[in-house]
């Protein structure tokens, strides 16, 4: 019943995130018309572009012609591919989405096990040392580090391709090694913010009367940390959950772009340069689609979990 | 007491909370009476007590004595004029009769303020000094009460919680009120300072022949500062009366238990039987809310809740049984009667010494 | 009568809190180290940044040029140096604007509550819901290739995040007793908000407002990487790089300094504003 409710809101928010995306193109300088009409400068063709897509409508009925037509999934052409943007966008989607998984599992496991270590070694050389190194992969601009992994992997060292896509349905192997780069670069940014809560709160759970008596105790104390470790570790992962996918789907536009990995990033920034208007809107359309979902599949999740929530109130 | 008009008059006074939970379409709505019926005066330079357990109204009614928050119901008098028909503009004024002093010390004063520039606040806000002359009357009120006039440029953490306090006391004396309403004023201080502060607003009562409204849950303390109490609970007034009679002869059964449940400062003295935690959010039914715990409870109680009426001289009190209910006194049998007599005679004298 | 010792007063200057601890100072000497780099460029540069030299193109470091020469043989020295421009002039002005709009709306927020909150926050959530990068790349997209506009997207990007925090603050500050407090001493809207509720509203702002010029810095070189910075052929980080990855194999030099940059200037950001957030939570 709360979930209805849910619904209603997330549909407001798409509802003004159509609004959004739809109002980009206001702020193109010049005559949408001429625009689209592209190479083609002719005053017929642009009076009859004019014509078909309504543009000599007031704004509201030229928005809610869009909407429609978009929620029936019809986004528009692609200027540059004369295809429909649609199914473009929905074509790169999946390698953006092994990526974006490549590369949470590389943050989860850097980040959760050096936050882990940082904390039970807290306050020594090692802490520091994985301290700084987070504020570095927090800090580093991810096209740079994405070339600086070209220069020395690819080029110097020949161990990885510097570019392209293999699907993993043709060659798994090959896949793997094609995405090992730019998933690590994508996921480097997540995983130090993830080893920085994971240490806090593995630190404060170290801290924990709790463990200190089992230590008291004398339980051997790599039981201890596994047992908390792993209880603890999952929190900060879990609780960011969807707010990493956003990070995510961020960092790819510019890494698909650097290592040349066809997602709907590298697709983003091939219609930037090619000024393919209704492709970059459909993008961020999607993008923040995407965001708002999976927000309310965590909350969805969260209700099932947690008893109490379902029953509305707490005991 | 003449018979000019007392200073406030508060008549039938209510506030429902209403929270709404969950989300739209789906809304859960709660509803807690937090007042219900509170009526009460307070006449020039009297000091009223209002006492009741944590979720007794108290501060609530407090809240609505300011219009801090907006009444449900009722009215609220400050020398005959109804607080409620004001306009913001002159509500802001009119507060100017009335002031509060918060519980927190350390919560009441902005951190990130000097404590001259909200001692000068008041003034400056009701357009009573200008900027020089809040300087001047600020330093008199820090002196006022007992604090160094040099520390007004200082910030509130670099107080104790009793300075703060003065702090807060100088605040509320300000602008010059009728009446100031203490809410649990001495409650977060250490016992000594305690004493420190009720004895400052004694002096200034008397100075200045202020009213107040004293509320506590501590009847120790009330029992020496105010000269009439009132006893709330779940949002009603159950008595009311002069503050030595109600206590030493309750005609509810609750101030009794509120009596018993006074911690007694005598080592051995056996702790007195623990009332049961309020807050059981019984289905409010129709008969008097405390039958539910009163040991005095008879079927006629819960048939209808019972009016405040009077049960004495200036007295009154919201029980059918108040004439059964036992006499109380202090200790409980734990200090022999002859101490309890000279214990009495000793306070008397320490407060008759107090006025002089 | 005594007063409690204080070591630290209540309005510590901004500096002394800055230097407190090392991160701060380490934060406090890179920003004004890349400051001083964007100012003094013009006196500093041995070239001038557009100077083209056709005889000395795509040379390594050397004596003449200690950085070497780009493709179009310019000395990337002082293209690296007039470069500092633009980012510190996005960062500075996109967040100078988002806190702008975004505090003033969220104090609103927090304080009016209700439909007004409703409204606010529905917008708030919805602009988070894009990535902010792709915002700020559409944004500079439809508003076409400049500094300014570059720097408007950014801010707009930055803008929910200090709604959400000035509206979260001023619900907390709020419900203090000292709001209360001076309400009921008749304080009115507005001097309540400037005067009691602002100014507590001051130092997570001020923390938050560092790790976003820090983000800022990778948004404006990330724009710039893409084309959509300060048109070419004037010098920024992001455009050095956009050549630099054609001629990663052959003219290293051309990517691994602009990064660099770009890399220093983030981290002295983040240290500044994790060394203002371990001073102020030490108070």
């Amino acid at each position: 019943m709360i979930l209805l409710g849910r619904l209603g809101s997330i549909l407001a928010t798409l509802f003004l995130l159509s609004v959004i995306v739809f109002c980009l193109q206001l702020l193109l300088p010049g005559d949408p018309a001429t625009i689209l009409a592209g190479e083609d400068r002719s005053p017929e063709t642009i009076a009859s572009i004019r014509e078909r897509f309504g543009l000599d409508q007031p704004l509201p009925i030229q928005y809610v012609r869009w909407l429609g037509n978009a929620v029936q999934g019809d986004l528009g052409m692609s200027m540059r591919f004369n295809q429909p943007v649609v199914s473009l966008v929905l074509s790169k989607l999946p390698v953006t989405f092994q990526l974006a998984t490549m590369a949470l599992v590389i943050a989860i496991l850097i980040g959760v096990t050096s936050g882990i270590v940082a904390a039970v070694y807290a306050g020594t050389a090692v802490d520091q040392t994985l301290t700084v190194l987070s504020v570095f992969g927090f800090s580093i601009p991810n096209f740079w580090l994405g070339i600086l992994l070209i220069m020395v992997v690819s080029v110097q060292w020949g161990l990885l391709p510097a570019s392209g896509y293999v699907s993993p349905l043709v060659d798994p192997w090959e896949s793997f090694r094609t995405m090992l780069m730019p998933a690590f670069v994508l996921g480097s940014q997540l995983a130090a913010i993830l080893m920085r809560h994971t240490r806090s709160a593995m630190i404060e759970a170290l801290n924990t009367d709790y463990v200190r008596t089992a230590y008291a105790k004398g339980m051997p104390r790599r039981r201890i940390i596994l047992r908390h470790a792993l209880r603890n570790a999952l929190v900060p992962v879990v609780t960011l959950g969807a707010l990493e996918f956003g990070q995510l789907l961020g960092g790819s536009v510019l890494t698909e772009y650097v290592f040349s990995v066809p997602g709907i990033g590298k697709l983003l920034v091939d219609s930037v340069f090619n000024r393919d208007y209704p492709v970059v809107q459909a993008v961020v359309l999607c993008s923040g689609a995407i965001y708002i979902v999976l927000n309310l599949l965590a909350d969805i999740a969260y209700v099932v979990l947690d008893p109490r929530i379902r029953r509305g109130r707490s005991a | 007491m003449s018979a000019a008009m007392p200073l406030l008059v508060v008549r039938d006074l209510g506030k429902t909370f209403v929270r709404r939970s969950g989300l739209p379409g789906f809304r859960r709505v709660s509803r807690v009476e937090a007042v219900r019926g509170v009526s009460f005066q307070v006449e020039a330079g009297e000091t009223l007590g209002l006492v009741g357990e944590s979720g007794s109204g108290k501060s609530t009614t407090a809240r609505l004595l300011l219009r801090l928050i907006d009444p449900t119901s009722g009215e609220v008098l400050l020398n005959g004029q109804d607080l409620a028909a004001l306009s913001a503009g002159a509500l802001r004024a009119r507060r100017g009769g009335m002031q509060m002093i918060f519980q927190d010390p350390f919560a009441s004063l902005n951190p990130r303020l000097s404590v001259g520039y909200q001692l000068a606040e008041p003034l400056v806000v009701h357009g009573l000094a200008s900027r020089a002359e809040a300087r001047v009357r600020v330093a008199g009120l820090l002196e006022r009460v007992g604090l160094n006039p040099a520390h007004a440029r200082s910030y509130p953490h670099q107080f104790s919680g009793g300075q703060r306090q003065r702090i807060a006391i100088a605040r509320a004396l300000a602008i010059e009120p009728d009446l100031i309403v203490a809410d649990e004023a001495v409650s977060a201080l250490d016992v000594s300072v305690r004493a420190q502060i009720l004895n400052l607003l004694a002096d200034i009562r008397r100075e200045q022949k202020l009213s107040m409204v004293f509320i506590s849950h501590d009847l120790g303390v009330v029992w020496h500062v105010v000269d009439r109490v009132a006893v709330m609970y779940r949002g009603r007034i159950v008595e009311m009366g002069p503050v030595k009679a109600v206590f030493e002869a309750p005609r509810h059964p609750y101030t009794r238990e509120l009596l018993k449940a006074m911690p007694v400062a005598r080592p051995g003295g056996r702790r007195p039987s623990t009332a049961p935690a309020p807050g059981d959010e019984a289905a409010a039914g129709r008969g008097c809310s405390f039958a539910a715990r009163c040991p005095l409870v008879e079927p006629g109680c819960r048939e209808r809740e019972p009016d405040l009426v009077p049960v004495g001289p200036g007295r009154t009190s919201a029980c059918i049984r108040a004439g059964d209910v036992p006499v109380f006194s202090l200790g409980e049998g734990m200090i022999p009667p002859a101490s309890r007599e000279r214990l009495r005679r000793l306070q008397d004298r320490f407060l008759a010494g107090r006025a002089a | 009568m005594s007063t409690k010792a204080e070591t630290i007063a209540a309005h510590d200057g901004l500096l002394a809190l800055l230097w407190r601890n090392f991160a701060g100072r380490s934060g406090a000497i890179l920003v004004v180290f890349f400051i001083l780099m964007a100012a003094t460029a013009p006196l500093v540069a041995p070239y001038a940044p557009l100077a083209s030299d056709w005889n000395a193109v795509l040379q390594p470091p050397s004596a003449a040029h200690l950085l070497g020469t780009d493709e179009l043989g310019r000395d990337v020295l002082s293209r690296l140096l007039w470069g500092a421009q633009s980012p510190i002039v996005a960062a500075f002005g996109s967040v100078a604007l988002a806190l702008a709009i975004g505090v003033p709306l969220g104090l609103v927020a927090g304080y009016a509550g209700g439909v007004t909150d409703a409204v606010i926050s529905r917008l708030t959530d919805t602009l988070l819901a894009v990535p902010g990068i792709m915002l700020a790349i559409a944004l500079a997209l439809f508003l076409g290739g400049s500094l300014l506009n570059a720097t408007l997207a950014i801010a707009v990007a930055a803008v929910p995040a200090f709604i959400r925090l000035a509206r979260a603050r001023t619900i907390q500050v709020m419900a203090e007793p000292y709001v209360e407090a001076a309400r009921s001493v008749g304080v009115r809207t507005v001097r309540l908000l400037f005067v009691h509720v602002f100014p507590n509203l001051v130092p997570p702002l001020i923390v938050q407002a560092t790790l976003a010029m820090a983000v800022a810095v990778i948004a404006e070189a990330s724009l710039s990487f893409l084309g959509l910075g300060r048109p070419p052929p004037a010098p920024s980080w992001g455009s050095m790089l956009t050549v630099g990855k054609d001629y990663i194999g052959s003219a290293p030099w051309l990517s691994i300094w602009p990064g660099l940059c770009i890399f220093l200037v983030t981290i002295g950001f983040s240290l500044l504003g994790d060394g203002l957030r371990q001073s102020l939570e030490r108070r």
